[in-house]
């Protein structure tokens, strides 16, 4: 059935990702905020909030005077986006020419042809994207015609799905469209209305360069497009679909180098179906499907390298750190090995390299410590501005090294070393703490008063100088506890 | 000297704005608590808390030093040092101040950096703490014999290399060490506020502002045992406090303030200038034979005035008044300054006070000894003329402007507060909405409905600090009008800070601080109903060859109060209003003093007293006039036994409840500060108690205070509410009598008053007046008369461009450079060289009619002439394909004007409804009025105004209009709250209630509302001016 296109229409994607995330707010009148801020403009009103006269563009201060229980967050650009993907992964399994709309994020073309004999007829096709959706918990309709922004114009106006059986009746169709639902651009809109043109039909109806000439580029383009004077081919997106390489093991079994020697099979098929791609690994799913009965069916790994590689042996050897402290709860049935695809970062090789870090030796040497003892094992220091020790650095995972950078430091400054935890004192009758050798001086307290807003910590800290000379550094907790929390040197 | 007692010599208040967490007023009654004889107030930057701090000192018998923590740049560069700075001497202080000004000067607002040359020029009459080493080696030698080393100790490790420095370069140097805590707040407790301004001070959180916080809770002020126990191992450097507090000798009290010299004839004395100046005006006022009691009355003024020294202020209001009248500038006194014959006669006043027996020592009095209190209203377009001539006159260093602190509000604090707490911004906009306004807790109900979880830790916190911080200062900016004027630099007497307009510098004090010190003040106010009537006055001599001025407009005219009594006030000054004109019917004014009354009757004092109705039955004759004791009666005679005028409760405060000249003064400051919760209500019980023991009824001594406690909120001495009468009745004559000319003048001083222009236009064209659309060939920027063809008016206003939405005066100058007529469209768009909005406004506003162009053509055509406006010459496109559109129709015309300059000249939207109205019998407003009381009736109208006055306990007011008049409706607080949606967003709406019609006042009290169903779009309606 050449010729043919069909429109999913998710009106106000961002308003129904919120509605979807926000169920408590259901039954209020709901809106998008570009910022969590008074200030911030409105970009998508749900119905009850149109019918208390909030628009999008007002300000949401303005709106609240409008309509006290409004409610509002702003929907973060890779939240619809991720939602968009969500959406092109599931619409892609109806038709394998699935194109989104680069302007309007709900909206995806898709191509039916040769669906027909697979699905009986358009209409039960049609039926099924729309299922789509709705399985997303999302509303929206679907219609089959014959060019782009038309078919668009009239899922504007019907709930569900419409198939249509002409380019006339098409036209017709889309001509009777409101001005109000095409998601104009404002001025555009505003403009059209104030002349009376309602509808799709009256804007067709206008002069198209003279449109152009008053309304702009833009304008022009969407009257052309709205006429089906614009007949874009379809660009489907392409998906890279993960590559899976599954093996079952007969007997099973959970011996690990036994396993390992599995995986490597599985691993250079991988390997070779992503060079034949021209594409590397950028992450392995290893899945071992246990022995039942099994309180836990699966055993899942996630390994992820350095960086996108082709080569086997270094991701084998990921994989090998990785199970070689495992302990199964069962034997192993069956083995999937499933791959993202990545690019290869393409980088030229220095020759004459000298002896200097080798930044790639580090990430390697990352990559396996992560692969040996899970995606947190390595971490870097950053600073942080507090006044308790333990919150003035936190620890974030790291994946790659930096070169260090360190301040230059005073001559004869001394060092506080921090214990990665407080260490109890013992204290003697009058209350002071005992160490070995014992305390000779005490100097103090300083006090660290603060985080009243989530829990308050009080400590008085104190140097402490042992006899042997040693500085410490300790506190004394509200309780007349003592505890050590670093030394000085 | 006693061991362990000390005077804490670094405390800042909340004057050090966003740091301070405590009201100088706390740590001074703290101070006092502690036992402490003294304490100085240094706030950072500024001398912001210190007259409050000073003020209530007095009454605790604490010293209150002055000085400053001065923020000093270092020589070299780097980051700003601190010093503490406490003034020995007067001339010290102003040395200070001075500094100060210009650190002020070359910061951004709210900041100030000193250089270490302006601190040492500021040196002498001066003691100085340094805080760090290089500090006290860059002064020491300035100061030398008045440096201190300041140890300040936190509980902060961070503190033990600064000390260590100080100490080391304190024994180099021979400075003595004095020991101190950089107090933030009065107690403990108040820590978590200041975490909190500190937050808001550097627009972070509290989970994100790390180390921008203060490590502790070490910053309160300090027992004399704690100071002992923190400094036991320099008891001298506590034992100093005391000792640099005795250096520190000045004392606020000390500013003696001297008026600045006038430029005098030769040979004249500031005395012998007044006293002739004054005579002069006499003479003009009343011919060469001044009446005796003007006569003995002016004799009496100028000897006081003479005795307390005030003729130079007289002097400076005469000479700004001169300005005025130079320039063709409208202005007159208002305020108490209408007591004084001096003031009348010089020609600041317009009211005669020996006529209106009004009472000089309300203005001046010996035994007060205060410095007069002049305000002077000014046409509003024109004041900031008068203001840069009183820079010009007297210098940009001897005058400046009075600051007006902007404090916290429930609103603002729980945006602040919440913002600081780190919870969501949209909910603490919608909960800042929902919350009311001045002083009141922060509702439970009111967090819940903003989606915020009460039980959650940090909205509990919110709800306490919401509270603490109420009437906190968050930032300084500009009083409208007051002016501080000196004869020597302001900014020796305070410190001066750059405003944010252009041309302005104001200094550290508000409108309190500056009278709680006595000094002298001038307010020059801008009202716009000034404007409105010099106007008016040119309109006249344009079109009727009448010169009129407000002396001159004709008195006592029956049919100028025969429309008053009718509430036929819309635009009339002062008594236009919804509640002025349900009053009025009642009062039904027939002289100008009825009108002084008229206005003074209808505020928060004498409503919230419950005065009113009393002195309603009373006029009507319903009620016999009595006194509650034989003494009163003289203080009550003039308006029937019931107080009303301010200076009449003051009276009474005296007379009836045994006041000293001391407390009545005290009260009559209290109620100034109205604001200051709780000031007030100090009263109560003494005033009401010894009421009662003298004998007058417990029920009129509470009525009495009540309305003392309402005076608080708004309430306006004889002599003001005579000032305002005054405008009230020329205006009101102006309508009466050239309503054409009334409504031109209006709509040009617009914005100004109770209405949107479209009432007015309404009010206008229900008088007769002719009123034509807006024409670009026809209209000038601002309204203009044409002669008429007909109708009781002599000219039809034409509306100006100015209403257009969307012309600014850009345009103006654009469209008053190329003026018409213009030949055609294209001739038009070429010449103005409009951009495509203001184009296309003008096309909205129906002002392009005249170019053979409906709206919608217009709109097309002027999109087509804007896209080849860089053309040369020919805009006219050719060929190009037509495209018609469907004309207006008549409502859509008056929805058009509506959006498009808030008024229609065509049509009232209501209009096109009647029909629909009528056959469902539902009747127009003058029918409504018409009608006899107690009956069901369901009215449809436009809402212009909603109101619910804090006196009203929860009544909301709303009139509604059509083409026909205004309807009045009561809501109580269920009704409105049932039909919130309805009732606070309709623009226009269905109501059904009870007709109520009493004293020929009538109101529809309102059970039901609606949206109308009428068929047909309510199209466009103009805005209403909504809880005011």
């Amino acid at each position: 059935m050449s010729g043919r296109i069909a429109c999913a229409d998710v009106p106000a994607l961002p308003l129904q990702l919120l509605a979807r995330e926000r169920k408590g707010w259901r039954d209020a009148p709901l809106v998008v905020v570009e910022a969590d801020a008074p200030e911030a403009k409105i970009l998508w009103a749900d119905a009850r909030a149109r019918a208390c006269s909030v628009r999008p563009g007002m300000r949401y201060a303005s709106a609240l005077a409008l309509c006290r229980e409004l409610r509002a967050a702003p929907v973060a650009a890779e939240a619809v986006e991720a939602l968009r993907v969500e959406l092109l992964a599931a619409l892609s399994a109806r038709t394998p020419r699935v194109e989104p709309d680069a302007a309007r994020p709900g909206v995806f073309w898709l191509d039916p042809a040769g669906l027909v004999p697979l699905f009986g007829a358009l209409d039960a096709w049609a039926i099924h994207v729309h299922d789509t959706l709705t399985d997303l918990e999302l509303t929206g309709a679907v219609v089959v015609g014959f060019s782009r922004l038309p078919c668009w114009a009239i899922t504007r106006g019907i709930d569900g799905v419409l198939v249509l059986s002409s380019p006339e009746e098409e036209a017709a169709r889309a001509g009777r469209a409101r001005v109000v639902d095409l998601d104009l651009p404002a001025e555009l809109c505003e403009a059209l209305l104030a002349l009376d043109v309602t509808t799709l039909a009256g804007f067709l109806a206008l002069p198209r360069g003279e449109v152009g000439v008053r309304f702009g580029p833009v304008a022009s383009r969407l009257h052309a497009g709205f006429a089906g004077a614009l007949q874009v081919p379809m660009q489907p997106a392409h998906l890279e679909p993960p590559v899976v390489v599954e093996a079952e093991l007969e007997p099973p079994d959970d011996d690990v180098h036994r396993l390992l020697f599995c995986i490597k099979g599985g691993i250079h098929a991988l390997m070779a179906e992503l060079g034949r791609r021209a594409l590397a690994l950028g992450a392995l799913e290893l899945t071992l499907e246990l022995e039942r009965p099994n309180r836990t069916p699966h055993h899942r790994e996630r390994l992820e390298p350095a960086q996108p590689t082709r080569d086997a042996l270094a991701l084998l050897e990921l994989v090998r750190l990785r199970l070689a402290d495992r302990r199964l709860p069962a034997r192993v049935e069956r083995v999937a090995l499933r791959a993202e695809p990545a690019r290869l970062d393409g980088r030229q090789l220095e020759l004459f390299a000298g002896r200097r870090r080798d930044p790639d030796a580090a990430a390697r040497a990352i990559a396996r410590l992560r692969a040996a003892f899970g995606p947190h094992a390595a971490a870097r220091a950053v600073l942080r501005d507090a006044w308790l020790p333990e919150h003035r650095f936190a620890y974030e995972p790291a994946a790659a090294l930096e070169a260090p950078a360190p301040e230059p430091r005073e001559k004869g400054t001394l060092v506080r070393r921090l214990f990665a935890a407080p260490a109890p004192l013992p204290s003697d009758r009058s209350g002071r703490p005992r160490t070995t050798p014992p305390l000779v001086a005490l100097s103090g307290p300083y006090r660290i008063q603060g985080g009243w807003w989530e829990q308050e910590t009080l400590r008085d800290y104190f140097f402490g100088e042992r006899a042997d000379g040693a500085l410490l550094w300790l506190y004394r907790a509200p309780s007349g506890g003592w505890f050590l929390h670093g030394d000085v040197d | 000297m006693t061991a362990g007692r000390y005077v804490p010599l670094w405390v800042k208040s909340n004057g050090s704005l966003l740091e301070g967490a405590s009201h100088p007023e706390e740590l001074v009654d703290r101070a006092a608590e502690l036992g402490l004889g003294a304490l100085a107030i240094t706030d950072r930057d500024s001398m912001n808390g210190l007259v409050r701090a000073w003020t209530r000192a007095k009454e605790r018998g604490v010293r209150v030093i002055c000085g400053a923590q001065v923020s000093v740049a270092p020589p070299g560069g780097g980051p700003a040092r601190r010093v503490v700075v406490l003034a020995r001497t007067r001339e010290g202080y102003g040395r200070l101040c001075r500094a100060l000004t210009l650190g002020h000067a070359r910061r951004p607002k709210g900041e100030s950096l000193v250089e270490v040359r302006e601190l040492a020029d500021a040196a002498d009459g001066n003691v100085l703490c340094a805080l760090d080493a290089e500090s006290l080696e860059w002064l020491a030698e300035p100061f030398r014999g008045r440096a201190y080393a300041l140890v300040a100790r936190h509980r902060h490790e961070g503190e033990l290399a600064t000390e260590a420095a100080l100490r080391a370069s304190a024994k180099a140097l021979g400075v003595p060490l004095v020991a101190a805590i950089e107090v933030l707040y009065h107690h403990r407790r108040r820590r978590f506020l200041a975490d909190v301004l500190a937050c808001v001070r550097h627009g972070t959180t509290l989970d994100a502002a790390g180390r921008r916080l203060r490590p502790n809770a070490e910053h309160a002020l300090p027992s004399p045992a704690e100071m002992a126990r923190r400094f036991a191992d320099l008891p001298d450097a506590v034992a100093r406090t005391l000792e640099v507090a005795e250096r520190a000798a000045f004392e606020l009290s000390e500013l003696r303030y001297r008026y600045p010299a006038e430029h005098l004839p030769e040979g004249e004395s500031e005395r012998s200038w007044l006293t002739a100046l004054t005579w002069q005006g006499a003479r003009a006022r009343f011919g060469e034979d001044v009446p005796a009691p003007m006569r003995r009355q002016l004799e009496r003024e100028l000897a006081v005035i003479e005795e307390l020294e005030y003729g130079g202020y007289f002097l400076t209001m005469w000479d700004i008044v001169q300005f005025c009248r130079r320039h063709d500038i409208l202005c007159q006194g208002r305020g108490s300054a209408a007591n004084s014959a001096v003031c009348f006669c010089l020609g600041i006043t317009a009211i005669d006070p020996v006529r209106m027996d009004l009472l000089f020592e309300r203005f001046l009095s010996r035994e007060r000894a205060e410095p007069p209190d002049i305000d002077l209203d000014i046409e509003h377009d024109r004041r900031e003329e008068v203001i840069q001539y009183v820079y010009e006159r007297w210098g940009r260093r001897r005058a400046a402007m009075v600051a007006n602190v902007v404090r916290y509000r429930t609103k603002s604090a729980v945006r602040d507060v919440g913002k600081a707490l780190g919870l969501p911004a949209t909910a603490l906009d919608m909960a800042s909405k929902l919350s009311s306004g001045w002083g009141e807790p922060l509702a439970p109900e009111v967090l819940a409905q903003a989606g915020l979880d009460l039980g959650a830790r940090r909205v509990r916190q919110l709800r306490r600090l919401v509270d603490e911080l109420q009437s906190f200062p968050r930032h300084l900016s500009v009083h409208p009008g007051g002016f501080l004027l000196g004869a020597e630099p302001i900014d020796t007497l305070c410190p001066v800070e750059p405003a944010t307009m252009p041309g302005r510098t104001v200094v550290q004090w508000d409108k309190q601080d500056v009278e709680d010190l006595g000094l002298f003040k001038v307010d020059l106010l801008g009202l716009g109903m000034l404007t409105q009537i010099h106007r008016c006055f040119e309109l006249l001599r344009a079109h009727e060859g009448v010169e009129l001025t407000i002396a001159t407009v004709p008195a006592e005219d029956p049919a100028t109060y025969e429309m008053i009594g009718r509430a036929d006030t819309v635009g009339v000054f002062q008594i236009e209003s919804r509640a002025q004109m349900s009053m009025l019917p009642r009062l039904r004014p027939k002289t100008f003093y009825d009108l002084v009354i008229e206005v003074a009757i209808v505020r928060p004092g004498p409503i919230q007293g419950d005065m009113v109705h009393p002195y309603l039955r009373r006029r009507e004759g319903v009620e016999p006039v009595t006194y509650p004791h034989p003494s009163l009666a003289r203080i009550l005679d003039k308006t029937l036994g019931v107080p009303i005028f301010q200076e009449q409760v003051m009276k009474l405060a005296v007379e009836a409840a045994g006041y000293t000249p001391g407390e009545a003064d005290q009260l009559r400051r209290d109620i100034a500060a109205w604001r200051s919760r709780g000031r007030i209500d100090e009263h109560e019980e003494r005033l009401v108690g010894r009421m009662i023991a003298r004998g007058i009824p417990r029920d009129f001594a509470e009525r009495v205070f009540s309305q003392i406690r309402g005076f608080g909120e708004y309430g306006f001495p004889e002599s003001h509410a005579a000032s305002f009468a005054l405008l009230s009745y020329v205006t009101a004559w102006l309508k009466c009598h050239h309503h054409d000319k009334f409504t031109c003048a209006l709509l040009n001083a617009w914005p100004m008053g109770f209405y949107q222009p479209s009432t007015l236009v309404e009010d206008a064209r229900r008088h007769g007046v002719e009123v034509l659309p807006i024409d670009v060939n026809e209209s000038a920027w601002e309204c203009t008369l044409e002669r008429s063809g007909g109708g009781p008016h002599g000219h039809a206003v034409r509306m100006g461009l100015r209403f257009v939405k969307g012309l600014g005066e850009r345009e103006r100058a654009r469209l008053e450079a190329a003026p018409p007529p213009y030949a055609d469209l294209a001739d038009f768009a070429r010449r103005a060289a409009l951009g495509k909005r203001a184009l296309e406004a003008l096309a909205r506003a129906g002002a392009l009619r005249r170019f053979g162009l409906d709206r919608r053509d217009a709109l097309w055509a002027v999109r087509g002439l804007s896209a080849h406006a860089k053309d040369a010459l020919d805009l006219a496109p050719r060929d190009a394909p037509e495209a018609r559109f469907r004309p207006l129709v008549g409502h859509e015309e008056v929805s058009w004007d509506y959006a498009a300059s808030l008024h229609s000249a065509r049509g009232h939207p209501m209009a096109r409804l009647r029909p629909a109205l009528r056959a469902r019998g539902v009747p127009d407003a003058a029918t409504l009025n018409a009608m006899a009381g107690r009956r069901r009736v369901t009215y449809v109208g436009m809402v212009i105004c909603r109101q619910r006055p804090g006196t009203a306990s929860g009544v909301t007011f709303m009139t509604l209009e059509d083409e026909t008049g205004f309807v009045n409706l009561v809501v109580w607080r269920d009704v409105f709250e049932r039909y919130a949606m309805v009732a606070r967003g309709a623009a226009v709406i269905e109501v059904e209630g009870a007709l109520q019609r009493e004293h020929g006042v009538v109101h529809l009290v309102a059970e039901r509302f609606a949206v109308p169903r009428l068929g047909a779009p309510t199209g466009e309606t103009p805005r209403s001016r909504n809880f005011h």
